[in-house]
């Protein structure tokens, strides 16, 4: 009797034990977070006409805690910036913490008080992100509610103010969100997929033959969530065809005063969307619908707002892979404060179609989402070339072809610019296209000749109606239409393990004037060194040899010298930043020529 | 009962969305559009500073000038308005094509709009009464100046301004007295601003909303132009610490000489009071505006 009960005793124990061990690595407490400034010291340099001012010293700085303990999860974001670097909008000097959050998560409920980042489909109602690189935050401030009643079912609603610089929008945004995916709901009930599961995750290691049994008395070929168990792909394997329907509702209320117009408080958004995802195969569609909400940055129009996004993308086994995609926007900019500019207070989101260029003669001219309205259609084909054929040599070529372009709706009526009303209603006729707004096609060669070297060719013809996109006026006399020819040369010679020097040659072609930075062509050279992994050099220069005043025919040098030693990166730069003039809804901004001496220190743990 | 859930579900999200839409049928009010009290009942009001940072080479500035001229004539004699040319869109390009040889910028300009950063925040947009100095809300676009114009009209004033010009043709030279008395007694720090502004001037602008090949107005009409400070661009302090109700303080501002190229009979003397205290809350907001032609 004593031994059993000693036994019981000491089951119980080792029970508890396991238990609280258990219950102890659950709830494991965390600290993450990082840190980043970027510091600058502005010269004047009277060549390129920088002149800083008295605050020649500025900064962007930043650091994120987040805070975890089991199914509760906290942060705080601290940012100064005393005053900004150059470029950056002014009403973000100051310092604080504007995102702070706590999240509490536990079976099918998900609630998060404080900031929140988030997004409804592809965002053409609602996306709340940030974008440190450019300072872009438009950061929730409220309250989110994530709800999964059932496996494939997933509702949500949000509610609070967006982040303005360190204050909050006047208006109020409010959202609702609901995704089903069809395939999941229909195909496999809870408790098959649990069973499922855990099952499989017994027999993980098990030969190919018994797989096959398992699957046998599951009468089911595949599962849900193949991420979850990234290990066990061989048991569980994408549904052959995946169907996901979604909707979202989101309101904006910001109190009417004007004197002159009766203006909406409550302003509402509506989208739906479809995504089909079979193998390599994947379709998105979302289209869109605003009421009236006449803002700064639409002119004041009373008219409604429509947005269509699709596209499609199919990736083969054999190295091919494709994407087009189209969209459509009317009257689709909408803000938390309708008087808001620039890049503030935006409540939605347009995916850009055309291509997002890393070389900086490629992205000389760039092309950004007109809200107001644009049409437009790209594709992207790639094709890698297989190892020990005739294009692919030994080690395969790489090759990319894409093109895109972009269109103003074809209206009738007046157009934004001649409109002085403030309220007027025009139509959209969607079987026509009006002025061509951009175009850029362009094809991308990399090529790994031996195991030393390395290259990547890209060639592009561009185009932008820079009057319209960037100055939102007609006249073409001040603002001339830009076409282009680039190409890029970009070699890395690996000479050691760990080593290597990589030369980029850039060259911008072009007898127009492109308002914001000179007229004329540009050149631009590279060289990176990279005696170590932890050391890096830098060394550029961009040459306007092209410009026909021959007192602007300058060099922008640059020089880096970069240090990285597992998650901290220093940079320390010098050198010249161009002018440029930003413009967006109806307001320009400029931005001065710098000349500056640069330190950059980041670190996460 | 889930079928009585989601029929509950569907209601209230059909309910929400009902709600959040206001279609708009007419823009316009309906009867005339409410201007605040004034100053019918005897009691002073604020008038209301609205500074509109502009420049010639900025296209999208004309409608915020379009808008400052419909505020001041719907608040007639509300308002105090001010066209601030500076920054990279006011500069004076007399060889450029098409030319802007005619300057409208001035230090006061320069000033304000270097420390405000008006011009860097992107033309065009304004300051109304520089109210929440430091805030988000502080640089506003010109669609937000009547409503901003409209919550502060009605407000009691502290101080009341009163001006008195005294010009001399022959040395083109204008003597200011400006009095400022005391509504309500007051403990703080207060400037007092008093600038010289020029109307009707006809130069060149770039006007986005006219047809494409004409948007290089010639004879454009500039209003409201600041063309200098008085005193100085931050102004004299008029109140260290306190001040009593009905006290008045009075500044004299002899022999301003006039710039010969500046018309006298379209210039006023514009002045204003502002909170100039760098521990308040309130710094560098205008307590009290007023404008007096110069003869």
């Amino acid at each position: 009797m004593k031994k059993t009960f000693a036994k019981l005793i000491l089951s119980i124990g080792i029970c508890s034990a396991s238990s609280f061990f258990a219950q102890e690595n659950k709830n494991t407490q965390s600290v993450t977070g990082n840190f980043q400034i970027d510091a600058a010291n502005y010269s004047k340099d009277t060549l390129i006409g920088a002149d800083p001012g008295s605050q020649v010293v500025r900064y962007n700085s930043f650091g994120n805690v987040n805070y975890a303990y089991g199914n509760f999860t906290a942060g705080v974001r601290f940012e100064s910036y005393q005053p900004p670097l150059l470029g950056y909008l002014p009403g973000y000097t100051g310092t604080g913490i504007p995102y702070k959050y706590a999240r509490y998560r536990h079976d099918n409920i998900d609630v998060t008080v404080g900031s929140f980042y988030d997004q409804f489909g592809s965002g053409m109602c609602f996306r709340s992100y940030e974008d440190r690189g450019l300072l872009y935050d438009n950061a929730m401030n409220g309250m989110r509610v994530i709800f999964t009643p059932k496996d494939g079912i997933t509702l949500k609603g949000i509610i609070g103010k967006q982040r303005t610089y360190f204050d909050l929008s006047p208006g109020v945004v409010r959202g609702l969100d609901g995704e089903i995916n069809l395939t999941q709901l229909f195909n496999n009930d809870s408790d098959y997929v649990k069973n499922y599961r855990h099952f499989a995750y017994k027999v993980r290691r098990v030969p190919k033959k018994t797989f096959r049994g398992i699957k046998r008395i599951f009468n089911k070929n595949s599962l849900r969530d193949s991420t979850a168990y990234p290990n066990d792909s061989i048991l569980y394997r994408p549904l052959k065809t995946q169907i996901i329907i979604g909707g979202s509702f989101v309101s904006k209320y910001q109190a009417d005063q004007d004197p002159t117009l009766v203006l909406p408080e409550n302003v509402g958004c509506a989208a739906g969307r479809l995504n089909i995802i079979r193998g390599g195969f994947n379709f998105y569609a979302e289209g869109s619908y605003k009421i009236n909400d006449p803002s700064y940055q639409n002119n004041f129009s009373y008219k409604d707002g429509k947005g269509l996004f699709a596209s499609v993308s199919y990736a083969t086994k054999g190295g091919l892979t494709f994407l087009f995609t189209g969209k459509m926007i009317d009257n689709m900019s909408f803000r938390s404060d309708r008087n808001a500019t620039n890049t503030i207070d935006m409540i939605n989101y347009s995916p850009a179609i055309t291509k997002n260029h890393t070389y900086m003669m490629m992205a000389y001219v760039p092309y950004a989402s007109q809200m107001n309205g644009e049409i437009g259609a790209s594709g992207e084909i790639q094709y890698k070339f297989k190892k020990g054929t005739l294009l692919g040599g030994k080690y395969g070529t790489d090759v990319t072809f894409n093109g895109s372009v972009m269109f103003a709706p074809d209206t009738t009526g007046l157009p934004y610019a001649q409109d002085s009303i403030r309220h007027y209603k025009y139509k959209v006729n969607y079987g026509s296209v009006g002025k061509e707004f951009f175009h850029d096609v362009n094809i991308e060669i990399g090529k790994k000749i031996n195991k030393h070297l390395k290259f990547t060719l890209m060639f592009a013809t561009q185009f932008i109606n820079q009057a319209q996109v960037q100055y939102n006026t007609l006249d073409k006399k001040d603002h001339p239409d830009v076409h282009s020819k680039i190409w890029v040369a970009d070699v890395t010679w690996r000479y050691k393990t760990g080593k290597a020097i990589r030369f980029e040659a850039q060259n911008f072609l072009t007898k127009d004037t492109v308002n914001a930075y000179g007229s004329g062509s540009w050149m631009t050279g590279l060289i990176e060194w990279t005696p170590s992994s932890n050391w890096f050099v830098v060394l550029a220069d961009q040459y306007n040899y092209g410009n026909k005043d021959a007192t602007k025919q300058v060099h922008y040098y640059y020089g880096s010298l970069i240090y990285v030693s597992g998650p901290t990166r220093i940079t320390l730069s010098y050198g010249r930043q161009r002018a440029g003039i930003f413009c967006a809804g109806g307001v320009c901004r400029f931005v001065p020529s710098a000349n500056a001496l640069t330190i950059s220190i980041s670190t996460s743990f | 009962m889930k079928k009585k859930f989601l029929l509950l579900c569907f209601f209230l999200t059909s309910a929400f969305i009902y709600q959040s839409c206001d279609y708009v049928i007419n823009a316009v009010p309906a009867g005339t559009a409410s201007t605040g009290s004034g100053s019918t009942t005897g009691i002073i009001y604020r008038k209301v500073l609205i500074e509109d940072y502009t420049g010639h080479k900025c296209g999208n500035c004309p409608a915020a000038a379009r808008e400052l001229h419909k505020l001041d004539s719907l608040y007639s004699g509300k308002i105090v308005p001010l066209a601030i040319h500076a920054g990279f869109y006011a500069n004076v390009t007399p060889t450029s094509v098409p030319a802007y040889p005619t300057n409208l910028k001035c230090q006061a300009s320069t000033d304000y709009d270097t420390f405000f950063g008006n011009s860097t925040a992107g033309n065009p947009n304004g300051l109304v009464n520089r109210i929440g100095f430091g805030g988000a809300a502080f640089i506003k676009q010109w669609s937000d100046w009547g409503s901003s114009a409209y919550s502060m009209i009605s407000m009691p004033a502290d101080f009341k301004i009163t001006i008195s010009n005294t010009y001399n043709v022959g040395s083109n030279q204008v003597t200011s007295v400006v009095t400022t008395k005391a509504l309500n007694s007051k403990s703080g720090t207060y400037n007092l601003v008093v600038l010289m502004v020029e109307d009707s001037i006809v130069a060149e602008q770039i006007d986005y909303s006219l047809p494409a090949g004409s948007q290089y107005v010639t004879n454009y009409v500039f209003n409201h132009v600041v063309r200098g400070a008085v005193n100085s661009s931050w102004g004299d302090q008029i109140i260290a610490s306190t001040i009593t109700a009905k006290d008045s303080i009075v500044k004299t501002y002899a022999n301003f000489q006039l710039s010969a190229t500046w018309k006298y009979k379209h210039c006023k003397i514009v002045a204003f009071v502002y909170d100039a205290l760098s521990t308040s809350t309130t710094q560098y907001e205008v307590l009290q505006a007023e404008s007096k032609d110069v003869n």
